[in-house]
């Protein structure tokens, strides 16, 4: 069984195509970087993953579940980290409020957070190095900070499956070194992940394989094997100059 | 010393909405909906309006055919924003036919014209008994859904993407919470009016926002303000025997406009400029 089955899988947003003929797998416990220009679908492959975009043709499987069938279910199965600009830092939360909303889905209906959520949250705020931010408001951190919060509450959430979408933009260098620990970390304890990503070199040594994406896979497989100059000139055409790969 | 018994009723009437609104004001600040619970209210008029002109004068009629009109209009933005389009083209469409249904309806009425009016700027003196109860039920229904399925609302006010991704029931509390902003603004129409539930449903949230940075402390201290907005403006309108509804509107806002000064989070402003007016003391002769 696959961590991620995507079976000739097209999304529509109106009448555009956002992807075409998406086909690929994942095995558990894999590290997958998804590249390509702005446009290229990517936060539309995470979401289809998810079963949250409008999937037009084909099939999605996570851990062997339809996520188009079984949304609830292979949802709980997968943390999520959205771009930190899709968030609305301007609700009066605190950051012990955003880590246990990762717990939620867990918790269920009409229940409230206990004592065991409530540490599950405070070891996932720990692991990003963020503990004695517990009662802080999440409006007074920094960019970098929220990040990692917001990754805490994907890892509340106990995930066997991470989606990142781009969780190094924008985010200071000591954050960037702080968020790669915990993904290795991840890695290590079998976790299989997928992080959109542009600056692929902080990550390089740990990613088992990179998905170039421009609405249609155009190359999938050991990042030797695609972060070559003429595999990238096709996804990204051109206007970029590329330094060869040493991992 | 024994209070006439439509005082009673006024009263409870003005504290029981001050809650109602600024309890559930709270999403409808934080999630940005404050246009739509003005159209709501234009919606409910336009269907109370109806309930007059069929000759219905009975509390739960007219609160029933307002509630049919209004939750259409909370439930069509809530879709709109579920998408992501443009949540205040759409209202405002279903405002400009809400608002327009409900001059014609109160246009054609030949009696009830007092009725009508009063839905329109809020009668808190006239409440009864029946209509507190009325009010009674919407608090009990209302605040069950906010505490049964408040962490679902709390997700879903800060990243409802995040939410639906989290595999919450994200879908059922965000149509809920727009279920729960009709009834709310339904069930006050006749207390204070289409035009000044706005101001209950605004001002108490917007001055509790400014004073803390936690949401479960914003949604208590927003509805004490609303409640202190309720009471504090009944009395003051039955002294000054002025409008009641408006003197309400007019503490509520004032409270927001105190604490917008106060706010821990202008502060900073605040110091700038206090720093400004010692440099321009300093710097005279």
């Amino acid at each position: 069984m696959y961590a991620v089955e995507m079976n000739d899988v097209t999304i529509y947003y109106g009448m555009h195509p956002a992807l075409e003929g998406i086909s690929f797998s994942l095995d558990k416990g894999s590290f997958l970087a998804i590249m390509g220009p702005n446009g290229a679908g990517k936060t539309t492959l995470l979401k289809a993953i998810l079963g949250m975009a409008p999937l037009v043709k084909g099939h999605v499987r996570v851990m062997g579940i339809d996520v188009y069938e079984h949304p609830l279910r292979a949802r709980k199965l997968i943390g999520y980290v959205p771009q930190k600009e899709s968030i609305d830092a301007t609700v009066p939360v605190l950051v012990r409020d955003v880590v246990l909303m990762g717990r939620f889905s867990r918790i269920g209906l009409f229940r409230r957070p206990s004592k065991i959520d409530e540490r599950k949250a405070m070891d996932a705020l720990d692991m990003v190095g963020l503990a004695d931010l517990w009662d802080a408001p999440f409006i007074h951190l920094s960019g970098g900070q929220q990040q990692r919060v917001l990754i805490a509450r994907a890892l509340a959430q106990e995930p066997e499956l991470l989606l990142l979408d781009e969780p190094f933009s924008q985010v200071d260098y000591p954050s960037q070194r702080i968020i790669a620990k915990v993904l290795r970390d991840l890695r290590e304890e079998g976790v299989t992940i997928i992080t959109v990503i542009h600056n692929i070199g902080i990550m390089l040594e740990y990613i088992d394989s990179v998905l170039l994406l421009n609405r249609k896979v155009i190359a999938y497989g050991r990042p030797e094997d695609v972060l070559r100059g003429e595999v990238l000139r096709r996804a990204y055409e051109k206007g970029i100059t590329f330094i060869p790969l040493r991992r | 010393m024994w209070l006439p018994l439509f005082l009673v009723y006024g009263l409870l009437a003005a504290l029981l909405s001050g809650l109602l609104c600024s309890s559930v004001g709270t999403f409808i600040v934080l999630r940005g909906l404050a246009f739509m619970s003005a159209g709501i209210a234009h919606a409910a008029l336009a269907g109370a309006a109806l309930a007059l002109l069929l000759g219905q004068t009975e509390p739960w009629a007219i609160l029933s055919l307002a509630f049919l009109f209004a939750l259409p209009l909370a439930l069509f933005a809530g879709y709109v924003g579920e998408k992501g389009l443009r949540m205040d083209i759409a209202i405002g469409v279903m405002f400009a036919l809400d608002m327009g249904l409900a001059v014609l309806f109160i246009g054609m009425l030949k009696e009830y014209t007092v009725e009508a009016w009063s839905l329109i700027f809020g009668d808190v003196l006239g409440v009864t008994f029946e209509e507190l109860v009325l009010m009674l039920i919407s608090i009990l229904i209302v605040n069950s859904i906010m505490i049964l399925l408040y962490k679902e609302f709390k997700f879903v006010t800060f990243d409802y993407e995040g939410a639906v991704a989290n595999g919450i029931h994200a879908r059922m509390a965000h149509y809920l919470m727009m279920f729960i902003i009709a009834l709310t603004i339904v069930t006050v129409l006749k207390s204070v009016g289409a035009l000044l539930v706005f101001a209950l449903t605004v001002g108490p949230p917007f001055a509790a926002y400014e004073l803390t940075h936690n949401m479960d402390y914003m949604i208590i201290a927003s509805s004490a303000i609303g409640m202190i907005s309720g009471l504090t403006g009944f009395l003051l309108a039955l002294y000054a025997d002025l409008p009641a509804s408006a003197v309400i509107a007019l503490v509520a806002t004032g409270i927001a406009s105190i604490s917008l000064l106060i706010s821990p989070r202008r502060r900073k402003c605040c110091r700038v400029l206090i720093g400004r007016v010692r440099m321009l003391k300093e710097k005279r002769p």
